[in-house]
């Protein structure tokens, strides 16, 4: 018989202590790193899609070799389609996203960042999305469509965030050349 | 459809196509999923099977003399259950329950007749377990069904459940199911190994020392009397995680709404469907409806704080 041990493998390696660690409780936000960086094609990716959802709000995971938090790096982009189609809330497609955790931890991956656009508003967590944020160990990403909000190439703004409890921390993001 | 009982009304359930949450890759190789809609009988659960048997198993065994009372260790889908089937019979019973657990579940078994007493909450379901043994020991009217040790519980699998799905489905080639008592896997995989040997039986069990309320890790070290893995074509370990999202995308993309087993049971279905042969036919069992887990944020809440309602020691086999 089969006993598959990849999940389980997945789960020691993010885990400090036994094996009934949480994996949201592994990584204190002082010891995440402080500053973080994503390739220029990811963010080019995720400004694409942020444009073309408008004027609802785009969604998106980026899959890494460990979750942000850990000092995991970025490897790809996965656009995502936003289930509540609004211009002020989003969810990710449940399915996908399940399809999505599968395929990371067959490939001993994980969900890296999760990716959100702002249509009109800063590129900073509402109140529903600190509630709503249920990947602890990720970090999330907001690119900002306002006008005001671009970065100084012109392009959408992106800033990155912790958020943990319901609190949400920035981090100084670096999208490479 | 008329009967003269409730618990005549239980099996015949659904074997519904859930295809929209196939990966396209496993789709373009003719994979089909199906999913086995348990959560339709009296108590929205599975356990209306394993209840109505473990009854007339001792009924059958003599075991019910009037003056005897049922008792067992239960805050869940099981317990639920046993309440119904008994109230349908006359049969008097006793729930032991942690003193956690949630006033809907007290609420639902106190309006079937059962009699509740409480155990420690601070030492969970293993409390119960133990409280309920020392209840047994020391009154001679209890009546344990049992549902780790009675071979009623895999026997009703192996002829209602596994029977209903190869009639429905004679071209299915994998039958998933959660790991909690062990009772539907064992019952499952006995019946297509005599009946179809070809069709492989997988498992879906929660990750050591994480809960998936409604199923159980081998490796934490409790293998259920009832349960032969022998007969499995392997278990599978998903995370509470996604089991969650798993329960969630089910209700979105079908319209079932099933409980985290089920999730997790998907989870498993869904890796098994990426390596399946081409054409395979893939029945998981959703053993479980998910109203009973909206307190715990199952339909929209986060994430996180579900896992955590998901930590806490009160299970639902």
């Amino acid at each position: 018989m089969e006993i598959s041990t990849r999940w389980k493998t997945r789960s020691k390696a993010m885990s400090s202590g036994g094996s009934t660690q949480r994996l949201d409780s592994v990584v204190g936000i002082a010891d995440r790193p402080k500053r973080v960086s994503i390739s220029a094609e990811i963010a080019i990716a995720i400004r694409a899609h942020a444009r073309g959802e408008a004027p609802r709000e785009a969604c998106g995971i980026i899959i890494g070799s460990a979750p942000a938090a850990s000092g995991g790096a970025p490897l790809r982009w996965i656009p995502t389609t936003n289930v509540l189609a609004s211009s002020t809330l989003y969810e990710i497609d449940p399915a996908q996203l399940l399809r999505i955790s599968l395929d990371a931890d067959d490939a001993g991956e994980s969900i890296w960042g999760i990716v959100h656009s702002h249509v009109a508003s800063p590129a900073v967590p509402s109140v529903t999305d600190t509630t709503v944020a249920g990947y602890p160990d990720a970090l999330y990403l907001l690119v900002s469509l306002a006008p005001s909000q671009a970065a100084p190439d012109g392009e959408p703004g992106i800033r990155a965030w912790w958020i943990v409890d319901q609190v949400a921390t920035e981090v100084e993001l670096v999208v490479q050349a | 459809m008329r009967y003269e009982s409730i618990g005549d009304a239980i099996g015949g359930t659904p074997l519904v196509r859930v295809d929209a949450l196939i990966p396209e890759a496993a789709r373009a190789k003719g994979i089909h999923l199906y999913a086995k809609v348990e959560m339709l009988g009296p108590t929205g659960s599975i356990k209306d099977r394993t209840a109505k048997a473990l009854i007339d198993d001792l009924v059958f065994k003599g075991l019910l003399a009037p003056g005897k009372e049922l008792l067992e260790p239960t805050s869940g889908n099981t317990g639920a259950a046993l309440a119904v089937h008994a109230a349908a019979r006359g049969i008097p019973i006793t729930l032991v329950m942690p003193s956690n657990v949630t006033e809907e579940r007290r609420a639902f078994v106190r309006a079937l007749g059962a009699t509740i007493v409480d155990s420690p909450a601070d030492q969970g379901s293993n409390g119960a377990v133990l409280l309920a043994r020392a209840m047994a020991k020391a009154d001679s009217k209890y009546v344990s069904p049992d549902q780790y040790s009675n071979q009623a519980n895999p026997k009703v699998h192996e002829i209602t459940t596994a029977p209903e799905i190869l009639a429905d489905l004679p071209e299915v080639d994998v039958v998933v199911a959660g790991l909690g008592t062990g009772g539907t896997a064992t019952g499952l995989a006995r019946y297509f190994a005599r009946e179809k040997p070809s069709v492989k039986i997988w498992s879906a069990e929660p990750m050591p020392g994480e809960k998936v309320t409604g199923l159980r890790s081998l490796e934490d070290g409790f293998t259920p009397e009832v349960m032969d893995t022998e007969l499995l074509a392997g278990r599978i370990l998903v995370n509470s995680r996604d089991s969650i999202i798993g329960a969630r995308a089910l209700a979105r993309a079908t319209g079932i709404l099933a409980g985290p087993s089920t999730g997790a049971t998907l989870a498993v279905a869904l890796r098994v469907a990426r390596d399946a042969e081409p054409n395979s036919n893939i029945v998981f069992i959703a053993c479980d409806a998910g109203w009973k887990y909206f307190s715990a944020g199952l339909g929209d809440g986060n994430l996180d704080e579900m896992e955590d309602a998901l930590e806490g020691d009160v299970f639902w086999w």
